[in-house]
């Protein structure tokens, strides 16, 4: 059986991590086919059905500008979705990069990738996003740079630990006495060895951009309006929490369940890829 | 229908006033008047401070010669009892109160006035408010209770400007940032950063008897649904900045009372008219037609605002009746008056706005989507506020911006630091010499009438050209528990507590 | 061992530079003039170049950050550009507030994490453990200033058990101290309670599979005492380091806690200070946020080691 077949069985064996993927498929579903799942011109305000409940015709209700919030989720699905991906891909490269020229050359380029992520890590992650974004300028682009810059130095921290496992083992050294080069080495041992730790922390990096966009809405300086972001519906929602509590509670509800998903995603990805779960 | 409803609730409010001072109770002493500020003070120092909320806390503590009356349209006395103006309207003379003490125990005398005078106009002294008294050109003490002005020029709005002289002692060991001096009602005593500012009752003060309260504790709480729950509780028993939708639910509530004023707080969409397609005359006008004023004054203020085609309040002695209504609602007119400056199939341009004021980032979302339907297409930008100024204010970065404005009493002050050439409020960049001269004949014009006429003039030339449009007027809302008695709202965010009394 | 703290503590210095200095640059390339923000925005341009030249500011940014920094080594912080309140006064008002409000926050979220951790953990795929662990991915799930504003409206509004806002002083009384945290460390702690108790569990679950604890239960050891005298301890010391992290997330993530509900902490002071541009005091709050995320992250290091003197210190660790 290859590696992959058995991470198939072990990752399908863990119902919750299932359901995990099966809500990240319904959201890309919705994300994708947007314009024809949304009832209604998510920016299109009908000032005669102001902060409607839910009914049959709006089935999330209205906000103050009588935008539908069912369709209002289902386009903010897109943003979401793209901040958690292009975040962490940023994230994921970067701090892939430096994790593997550290843990792979040690000495002096080690002590000065991890002394700078040092000071990222030192830098309280919300106030280096403001910062980031304070100098950027706002908009949804630029929550995807912040988000990655400040998800770096946990990857790099990640992949060099992993490294650092891989490197001595014996055919790591096999392969450097054959005069095999780096670069040779790196993508062909190392990468895909410390690919598992990388993979488990994907998705909790996705889940954490998600959280860390509605952060920045909450200050203004998520996604710019009318655009739907989920971060930038409670945001402005919150003050309407009493009177319609429809407009913050379904954003709210699918930030959660994304990242909720997210979650079930890692925690299966971790109990698949580590050889020592046993399965019951 | 819904300006006559407005009306009705405006004139039961006005019943209601009435009946209190029919029914007025002997005031009581005592008691703490917990308020919220709606974010941190920038600093204590009333010659340094440019926040709304500074001025909140600060007037409490000091006072200045004149004070506008509730209704803003003219100075009563208060640190001076009496004043006479030169037939020239190049001197004036005030005398002062007598018999006045500071919190520290210094009588007040005319050497204070100069000493407050100086300080601001101190050249090294980071001043707000320096740029209010370029027209004076010396101040003399001739005795202890008289001081007197003389004018470069004459100036008719220099009563007004001259509420920003506020009084502290001629003393230069005190410290006016760290502990503020002043002959108000109140004495500041400690200000812990971020959590309150106490000031304690004066019992020198000059109004005799004033005020009631024992002590004023102001405690900075930014978000709404905070501090309106500490409201409902009894947590505090004053607020201000009062969200429009909560307005009716707080209104119904027996153990509260809401204060609300239609003043001088007003929303508008300026262009940057260097910039195309805003350096058109026509193009600006369409975007006058483009704002659904009514729909704004409903959605986004729960009908507590009214639609407003210029900066001065239709109540104004100097507003001009001919330019009511001449905007209103009519994108068929706006496409029509786009095609006639040759932009037929509209164009695009960002409308730049600031989280700070989230109500205009709404009224933004509702005139780009009505620019849509002709074509127009507006991207939306916040900018955290410190970038808005540096972008909009400083550079003249923008296609188009709102934000709120608020204050003004004299015309003078709704239209020449905006609309004057050079001046830093002038953010639309619109400039021509007529305008100017207008305006500074309006400036110096001695008699009402005359300047009344040039006033009007003015706002034929700003609806015609254009470079802002308005919005709304918005109402100011306050809110206390029911049981604080004696505040009176002014047409601005004034928080003068010196009559305020707690029936307990 | 104290060699390896001294060299801990001297590879501090590098860090709290960098960090100085990056803040120090992004300050400088952020849009937005403090002078502006400190005179208004009616300032003309004389007057705002009048006081950048009395604030330094018209110095080369290297000049600039010299000044600072030997001010900094002379323990001097500054002056805030707005309140004009020595900055050193200002983090002494406020940082016991953020101190205080980790603090609980922790206590509270390790108190209920670390036995739900256990439980879960020995109780494996039984209802209570999925119960329980969806729980803890509720916490780290939902936005914090939305399930603020939650607490807020059903604790304070509806309950009427707790303020919504603000920080009592220890002289106005301990319930009324204790009463006013309650719901911001809650808010604040809801986050780490997620997150610990899923690694309690996970820890636990390492533990358990391990041959000593196979051969304590073969020995005819009870459970309770497997777990508690066996696997608890050992499934602890990593928790232990989660939980040094946990100290700098819940500083960073006081930011947006403090502001809901008002409480006077250095959080909302830097989210203040950065709106305003008040440099020095954007400066010294996340220099502290730094210094006190790498000390706490050290006295981890350290307890681990003596917790376990099996771990060999490595070099590398830093």
């Amino acid at each position: 059986m290859s590696g992959f077949h058995k991470f198939r069985k072990r990752f399908s064996r863990n119902h919750l991590a299932v359901l995990g993927v099966a809500i990240i498929l319904l959201l890309l579903v919705c994300a994708l086919f947007a314009p024809w799942l949304a009832p209604y011109d998510p920016i299109k305000s009908n000032i005669r059905a102001r902060l409607e409940p839910p009914t049959l015709q709006h089935f999330f209700g209205t906000d103050d500008l009588g935008r539908d919030i069912f369709s209002r989720i289902i386009f903010g699905s897109r943003i979401s979705l793209q901040v958690g991906l292009v975040a962490v891909s940023i994230a994921t490269s970067a701090g892939m990069l430096m994790g593997i020229l550290a843990g792979y050359f040690g000495g002096f380029l080690d002590s000065l990738l991890m002394r700078i992520t040092d000071i990222l890590f030192a830098f309280p992650a919300v106030l280096l996003a403001i910062a980031i974004m304070a100098v950027l300028g706002p908009s949804t682009f630029n929550v995807m740079i912040a988000v990655g810059i400040v998800y770096i130095p946990i990857f790099a921290r990640i992949t060099r630990a992993s490294i650092l496992v891989v490197r001595n083992q014996d055919y790591v050294e096999a392969a450097q006495s054959l005069g095999v080069r780096s670069a040779g080495i790196i993508f062909r041992h190392i990468i895909p060895n410390a690919l598992d730790a990388v993979i488990v922390q994907i998705s909790l990096a996705m889940a954490f951009a998600i959280l860390v966009e509605a952060a920045l809405s909450f200050l203004g300086l998520g996604t710019q309006p009318p655009d739907p972001s989920w971060g930038s519906m409670l945001s402005f929602g919150r003050q309407y929490m009493l009177e319609a509590p429809w407009w913050t509670l379904f954003p709210g509800l699918a930030i959660f369940l994304t990242v909720f998903a997210l979650h079930l995603i890692g925690d299966g990805l971790r109990d698949a890829l580590d050889p020592k779960t046993v399965l019951e | 229908m819904r300006l006559v409803g407005q009306n009705t609730r405006v004139f039961i409010v006005l019943i209601v006033v009435a009946l209190g001072f029919v029914f007025a109770q002997e005031p009581k002493y005592g008691g703490t008047l917990t308020v919220a500020l709606h974010g941190e003070i920038d600093t204590i120092d009333p010659h340094q401070s440019v926040t709304i909320v500074g001025n909140q806390v600060y007037q409490n503590i000091v006072e200045s010669l004149v004070t506008p009356n509730a209704n803003l349209d003219a100075m009563e006395p208060e640190l001076a009892t009496d004043w006479t103006i030169s037939e020239d309207g190049l001197t004036y003379t005030f005398n002062l109160r007598q018999g006045v003490t500071f919190h520290n125990g210094q009588p007040f005398t005319s050497a204070d006035v100069i000493y407050s005078y100086n300080r601001i106009m101190n050249p090294d002294f980071p001043a707000a408010d320096a740029s209010s008294f370029t027209m004076v050109e010396a101040i003399e003490a001739p005795d202890e209770n008289t001081v007197v002005f003389k004018l470069a020029y004459p100036f008719g709005a220099f009563l007004s400007k001259l509420e920003q002289l506020w009084i502290i002692p001629n003393d230069e060991s005190i410290d006016v940032e760290q502990n503020l001096v002043g002959t108000g009602p109140f004495a500041f005593k400690e200000w812990i950063s971020g959590d309150h500012i106490t000031l304690e009752r004066f019992a020198n003060y000059w109004d005799n008897g004033k005020p009631y309260l024992d002590a004023v504790v102001y405690r900075p709480i930014p978000e709404d649904a905070t501090k309106l729950v500490e409201l409902q509780t009894g947590g505090l028993n004053f607020i201000s900045n009062v969200p429009y939708k909560d307005v009716a639910k707080l209104e119904q509530d027996t153990n509260l009372t809401v204060y609300r004023t239609l003043g001088v707080v007003r929303d508008h969409f300026g262009f940057n008219v260097n910039k195309p397609p805003f350096d058109n005359a026509l193009v600006r006008q369409a975007m006058g037609y483009l704002i659904d004023r009514e729909a704004i004054a409903e959605a986004i203020f729960e009908g507590h605002a009214q639609p407003a085609q210029i900066a001065i309040p239709e109540s104004h002695w100097a507003f001009n009746p001919a330019i009511a209504n001449t905007y209103t609602y009519d994108p068929a007119k706006a496409k029509e008056l786009l095609t006639e400056a040759g932009y037929p199939d509209g164009f695009s341009a960002t409308i730049k706005v600031s989280p700070t004021y989230p109500l205009e980032i709404k009224m933004a979302e509702l005139i780009a989507e009505a620019g849509r339907e002709i074509g127009v297409n507006f991207e939306i930008i916040q900018l955290e506020w410190s970038t808005w100024i540096d972008e909009v204010v400083s550079k003249g970065d923008f296609d188009t911006e709102i934000v709120l404005i608020s204050g003004g009493m004299d015309p003078d002050d709704f239209f020449y630091q905006w609309h004057h050439s050079g001046e830093v409020f002038n953010l639309w960049r619109y400039s021509t010499p007529e305008l100017d001269k207008m305006l500074e004949d309006a400036r110096k014009a001695s008699s009402q009438e005359e300047r009344k006429a040039l006033y009007y003039q003015i706002q034929d030339t700003l609806i015609k050209e254009a470079p802002m449009v308005h919005i709304v007027y918005n109402e100011s809302i306050m809110a206390s528990a029911s049981n604080v008695k004696g505040f009176v709202m002014t047409g601005r965010e004034d928080m003068t507590f010196k009559d305020v009394w707690i029936d307990q | 061992m104290t060699t390896y703290i001294i060299k801990r503590l001297f590879l501090l210095v590098p860090v709290l530079l960098g960090v100085s200095l990056t803040t120090f640059l992004l300050l400088r390339l952020t849009p937005g003039d403090p002078a502006t923000s400190i005179l208004g925005v009616q300032a003309t341009p004389v007057e705002v170049a009048r006081i950048r030249k009395a604030l330094g500011l018209d110095k080369p940014w290297y000049v600039q950050y010299g000044i600072w920094l030997g001010n900094i080594f002379q323990g001097d912080l500054g002056v805030s550009y707005q309140s004009k309140k020595p900055v050193a006064e200002l983090v002494r008002q406020r940082f016991p507030a953020t101190l205080e409000l980790t603090v609980a926050a922790l206590l509270f979220s390790t108190l209920l994490a670390i036995p739900i951790g256990i439980l879960t953990a020995i109780k494996r795929n039984t209802a209570a453990d999925h119960a329980f662990t969806s729980f803890g991915l509720f916490g780290i799930s939902m936005p914090d200033f939305w399930f603020a504003i939650l607490l807020i409206l059903v604790f304070s509004l509806y309950l009427g058990w707790f303020p919504a806002s603000g920080r009592s002083p220890w002289a106005a009384g301990i319930g009324k101290y204790f009463k006013h945290l309650v719901l911001p460390a809650l808010a604040l702690g809801l986050f780490n309670i997620g997150a610990l108790m899923r690694f309690t569990r996970s820890s636990m679950l390492e533990v358990i599979g391990q041959d000593y604890i196979r051969t304590a239960r073969a020995k005819g050891l009870s459970e309770n005492r497997v777990v508690l005298h066996h696997a608890l301890r050992n499934a602890l010391i990593p928790t232990i380091t989660v939980l040094g992290l946990q100290i700098g997330y819940a500083l960073g993530g006081s930011v947006i806690i403090e502001q809901v509900f008002a409480w006077p902490g250095i959080g909302w002071l830097a989210l203040t200070a950065i709106n305003q541009r008040d440099y020095p005091v954007v400066m010294a709050v996340v220099l502290i946020n730094a210094l006190v995320f790498v000390l706490s992250n050290l006295i981890v290091d350290v307890l681990y080691t003596w917790v376990n003197p099996r771990i060999r210190i490595s070099e590398e660790a830093a």
